[in-house]
């Protein structure tokens, strides 16, 4: 009885974890679209947003043409749900909102997206340098930087 | 039967991204397992997930679902 109350809340959190991938580029009109969407939350006096670009890096001869994301996405949702909560306990914010792409993302488009928002400035700053840090250390996720030919190198994080 | 998954280099690689194999393979250990199997696996570096928590042996008699080899990170 207490083990089968202990699955159902575990596949109840698992359910409540939220799937963080977006197939593809963020767009700057879905950024927007997210800004617009916490007017209504007027207790929030301050966002913090961090956008990931994807550079075109120049390696030995040749220049990044784009990065073909994959991930394991399992792994990859639950730890992100896991910094989300930690983030939630370090520090006093309304609300969070994490995006990572998957697939395929050109030079200059929109590959990460980190918004958070609280009552004063100060909780949102040191929020988002924290969560940026966490997903680039914490997170499966892996990046094939591909060449204009067609050939690529695969990325580390520094 | 345990699931394995591979993952961006590690699935080049080893040319799969996924294949079945038996517990008892991980005897003498799990990277073991793999690096004999795979050669070319003990030039790169990867870490390894049990049942989606990163650590690197089974417990005695352990019988996990899914082991993933996870090449270096690259998020953001």
């Amino acid at each position: 009885m207490r083990f089968h109350y202990y699955r159902l809340l575990l596949e109840a959190n698992e359910k409540n974890m939220k799937n963080c991938f977006k197939e593809g580029p963020i767009s700057p009109a879905f950024i927007a679209e997210s800004i617009a969407h916490h007017q209504v939350k007027t207790n929030i006096g301050a966002h913090q947003i961090f956008l990931g670009q994807v550079r075109k890096d120049r390696i030995g001869e040749k220049d990044v043409q784009a990065i073909e994301y994959s991930a394991h996405e399992e792994m990859a949702n639950k730890e992100f749900h896991a910094i989300r909560e930690e983030a939630f306990e370090k520090f006093d914010l309304t609300c969070m909102h994490i995006y990572h792409s998957i697939g395929t993302v050109q030079v200059g488009e929109i590959c990460l997206f980190v918004f958070v928002s609280s009552a004063h400035r100060k909780s949102a700053q040191v929020a988002i340098e924290f969560l940026v840090e966490a997903i680039k250390i914490r997170v499966p996720v892996f990046g094939k930087e591909v060449f204009a030919d067609q050939t690529h190198v695969w990325k580390v994080n520094k | 039967m345990i699931r394995i998954l591979y993952f961006g280099q590690i699935a080049e690689a080893v040319g799969k991204s996924e294949e079945l194999v038996d517990a008892k393979v991980f005897d003498a250990g799990v990277r073991a397992y793999f690096e004999t199997k795979y050669p070319v696996l003990v030039s790169l570096s990867y870490r390894i997930a049990i049942d989606r928590e990163i650590r690197e042996e089974l417990l005695a008699g352990e019988q996990p679902n899914e082991i993933s080899l996870l090449p270096p990170f690259a998020g953001g």
